[in-house]
């Protein structure tokens, strides 16, 4: 089972720290922003807008090198902008992994 | 060597720190603009005095999205002619057929993987320079 971790923002950065803290910095700001958007817009059944949710918080799931997390996630919200939510216990899945491996 | 000018629109933050530091591991130098969103964007481009080599913009942002923007492009005398290539993580026909349609020079997706998007980046951007150095 794949976790989260940095190769993704290392490849990008290389030897570049600085680069790495400012993405890290950005990513643990946002994704608490953003997870608790979506997860208003869910409980709403604002499909749509949680569909541009996942849009956004995607990005963060691949950047936390989670390739199988990402493609699920744009299953999601491809799921998500037809009405469909049956991806909705593994999108949280991998939230809370973001959640636990950002808090540490 | 002339670097690229380039006019990068994204709402995200981070993805336009990515493009621009994967831009470093190619062999020139561009220089970026940056806009939020297509009205962000206009604004700029109406108070630069010189023109952009190129355009980069995302589909999907808020107050004015990338078709939107396309549309007051392609109607403007003095932006109508700047090369724009769309970089979105849609790979939705309809909207890649629309971005032609609205006269885009080129369509690159963002790849969610890491050697991947590096890969399209630098080829994207290489092949710009080159195009600009032939027409320089």
């Amino acid at each position: 089972m794949e976790t989260p971790n940095l190769s993704f923002i290392k490849e990008i950065a290389g030897d570049d720290e600085i680069f790495q803290k400012r993405i890290l910095e950005i990513i643990k700001k946002e994704f608490t922003e953003e997870v608790s958007l979506f997860k208003t817009n869910f409980s709403l059944k604002k499909y749509e807008d949680a569909a541009n949710d996942v849009h956004k918080i995607k990005h963060k799931i691949s950047l936390l090198a989670l390739e199988q997390g990402s493609k699920k996630a744009s299953e999601f919200e491809k799921e998500l902008k037809e009405g469909i939510i049956t991806l909705h216990p593994t999108f949280l899945e991998i939230l809370n992994k973001i959640h636990v491996y950002l808090s540490n | 060597m002339k670097s690229l000018s380039i006019l990068l629109i994204d709402d995200d933050e981070i993805e336009r720190i990515k493009f621009k530091k994967v831009s470093q591991k190619t062999e020139f130098i561009s220089t970026f603009f940056e806009a939020k969103n297509g009205e962000n964007a206009i604004t700029l481009l109406k108070n630069k005095p010189y023109s952009f080599d190129l355009i980069i913009t995302d589909l999907h942002m808020p107050i004015m999205n990338g078709f939107e923007l396309l549309e007051k492009l392609k109607k403007n005398k003095k932006f109508k002619n700047i090369p724009v290539v769309v970089m979105s993580s849609s790979t939705n026909h309809k909207d890649l057929k629309k971005c032609f349609k609205l006269g885009v020079s080129g369509y690159f997706t963002k790849s969610l993987q890491s050697s991947e998007y590096i890969s399209n980046v630098v080829s994207l951007l290489n092949y710009w320079q080159k195009s600009e150095l032939v027409n320089f």
